[in-house]
């Protein structure tokens, strides 16, 4: 307990750098920049700037881009509070009631609430990220192949399990994504495979090629159709709530926290689900739950913050396991991996200054967020105004840009527009493309892991079910594995299987 | 709606995908010297793909767990064509001409349609330039300012 606090005192010293401060901010503003607006997502923002990060140093690039993603999540509920368009998918629960509070006059008590909930979460899952990373990364490091086989089949399966609506459908995205993987030069054997003698392809497919095509350009694509009107968002007043509101307040952005925690670790289990299961259960609670749909401040501190608790909780079985939980994670993944990571539990060990750079540099960020949130709200509102027809081109050519600036190539290009078709076809099929870039990127590993094991072993594949840990893991694996098949056959698939970006 | 459901295709094209991977995973060593080749797992793979992909399609052509989302006709249809077509347009003079030329010819078609055509003017140039300048001084990425025409 105590290494952990004295780790982290030497991680701000790496954090508190002023280039690490600087790029710090630019990644938090970013993402809210990103949550703000409505057709360009976490994943595509993230690969986007990955070109900018060649320079930098690992840890100054990876500080850069999580905040992105974290700040991503303060920034979608300004324009679901103001005027009922989510900024991204975590924030559609709360236009339920923070768009009512709006129409009371009282968003700014709205978007008070919501930032200090937003920062209350994500201090908090990185408190727990401090202690139990190294925890978790300590048991990991005892793993051998087969183990991690199986958590990366256990985390395969519970992305398919919990998004998309329909099984198959998640499993064939999943088989896919580990099909795509495959192509390129084999790093156990050599042996170049699906390459269709293509100079290009024997380096493989470029992960953030994958990811700005299937989540850029397909999202624009589906924007044009059925394109989202804002219009006037009103003045915001006053930023805190009525004196009788804070205990139920306080309350739900406990609740909150917990939820979000406990989501945020397990694979597959997105921001979409922490919010809304933190909506039904401070419904469910509250003594009078017909307030709700109404203006219910806890409608919105509970959500707010549980989106936020997850983002940064999802972290910790990236740092302590190398196990992506979401699509942006994994984009992230990538990025440590192109930065000479490797991640998964010896990072804790080999790399503590990464490491405990990038978890004090979470602290310093939501903070920075914070500040950005309270007296800055009205000056946010106005970017959400910028109208769509002016963003969308603008969006396209810097996704263009950013493209070919990661290798300076024109097929990188091409195949990010084919990507791009590729994943709008496949939002319309509700296949979901989340499962997909997951095992893209795990594809190399999971099947390193795999041969590994195999080699090991004397019993083929037996060797997943002697192994104590791993057995237990593969035992999990396949009740998700049952269970949402049983699910699937009785069609009780609700609403919270969805595939969203988170 | 069409005699044969979008998905049908799809899960047809998935299952051609399974097939052509299969026979050229069969082509790599399936199992080595210390255990198994760079084939098995492809190998592994493209059989799974391909009964999923069967079980795709019956699943679609017994209408089960079908795509709530609708395809887009009429103006919609249009919009997105219109947009696709845009970007291959780029694709095309940025081989041809260069990404100067390229970004402001892109930009142009997309404004055009919303904004007065000194406002399209103007924007479109002054954005590419913007993209132009940062990107070659500030990130150190080139992006060519000529093509295959000169």
């Amino acid at each position: 307990m105590m290494d952990s606090f004295f780790l982290l005192l030497q991680g701000f010293e790496t954090a508190l750098t002023w280039q690490n401060i600087l790029f710090c901010f630019v990644g938090v503003m970013l993402g809210m920049i990103i949550g703000v607006l409505p057709g360009l997502g976490p994943v595509s923002g993230t690969a986007l700037l990955i070109p900018i990060t060649f320079g930098m140093e690992p840890v100054t690039a990876i500080i850069m881009l999580s905040g992105i993603f974290y700040g991503s999540m303060y920034g979608g509920t300004i324009t679901s509070v103001l005027v009922n368009v989510p900024g991204e998918a975590a924030s559609v629960i709360t236009c339920i009631d923070g768009y009512e509070m709006t129409k009371q006059g009282r968003a700014g008590a709205a978007l008070g609430v919501s930032a200090i909930g937003s920062f209350i979460g994500g201090i908090v899952a990185v408190v727990a990220l401090t202690f139990l990373g190294p925890l978790l990364s300590g048991v990991a490091l005892k793993f051998g192949p087969p183990e991690f086989f199986a958590i990366m089949m256990l985390g395969m399966l519970m992305i398919v399990a919990l998004m998309g609506k329909s099984l198959v459908r998640g499993l064939i995205a999943a088989f896919v994504g580990l099909l795509l993987s495959m192509i390129g030069q084999d790093l156990v054997s050599g042996e170049y495979r699906f390459t269709f003698n293509s100079m290009e392809l024997m380096d493989g497919i470029d992960f953030a090629v994958m990811a700005m095509g299937l989540f850029g350009i397909s999202e624009i694509l589906l924007n044009a159709e059925n394109p989202t009107k804002i219009k006037n968002a009103g003045k915001v007043k006053g930023l805190l709530p009525r004196r009788d509101e804070w205990g139920a307040t306080s309350k739900a952005i406990g609740r909150g926290t917990g939820i979000g925690m406990l989501l945020g670790v397990i694979p597959g289990a997105n921001s979409i689900i922490a919010s809304t299961f933190s909506y039904i259960l401070e419904k469910k609670v509250a003594k009078d739950p017909s307030r709700f749909g109404k203006g219910a401040i806890e409608g919105v501190a509970g959500p707010e913050t549980a989106n936020n608790a997850h983002s940064g909780a999802a972290l910790i079985p990236l740092l302590s396991l190398g196990l992506p939980s979401s699509p942006t994670m994994a984009v992230i993944l990538g990025a440590f991996i192109m930065h000479g990571l490797t991640p998964g539990p010896a990072l804790f060990t080999k790399n503590p200054d990464f490491v405990w750079g990038l978890i004090a540099s979470m602290f310093i960020g939501n903070l920075m967020l914070l500040i950005l949130n309270l007296p800055l709200v009205g000056t946010w509102a106005k970017i959400a105004m910028i109208p769509y027809k002016l963003l969308f081109p603008i969006i396209l050519m810097v996704i263009l840009v950013g493209t070919y600036s990661l290798n300076g190539s024109v097929w990188d290009v091409a195949m990010m527009l084919f990507f791009g078709l590729v994943g709008y076809v496949l939002k319309k099929l509700d296949i979901p493309m989340s499962a997909m870039i997951v095992t893209f990127i795990l594809g190399s590993q999971l099947e390193s892991s795999l041969l590994q094991s195999l080699s090991i072993s004397t019993e083929g594949f037996m060797i997943f079910f002697t192994r104590p840990i791993s057995a237990v893991i593969m035992f999990i694996a396949i009740t998700v594995f049952a269970l949402s098949i049983y699910s699937g056959i009785k069609n009780k698939r609700g609403q919270l299987a969805a595939d969203v970006e988170m | 709606m069409n005699s044969v459901k979008p998905s049908v295709w799809a899960g047809i094209i998935i299952l051609c995908l399974g097939i052509v991977s299969l026979l050229m995973s069969l082509q790599y060593t399936y199992s080595g010297m210390v255990g198994p080749g760079p084939g098995f797992f492809p190998v592994w793979l493209s059989g799974i793909i391909i009964v999923l992909a069967i079980w795709y399609i019956l699943e679609s052509i017994k209408g089960k767990n079908v795509s709530a989302q609708d395809w887009p006709t009429g103006q919609s249809l249009k919009q997105i064509l219109f947009i696709i077509m845009s970007l291959i347009s780029y694709f095309i003079l940025f081989l041809l001409v260069g990404f100067l030329l390229a970004a402001i010819i892109f930009l142009a078609i997309l404004f055009y349609r919303e904004y007065k055509w000194y406002v399209t003017v103007s924007l479109s140039v002054g954005i590419t330039l913007f993209i132009y300048v940062m990107f070659n001084t500030v990130l150190k990425v080139h992006l060519p300012s000529g093509g295959i025409l000169f």
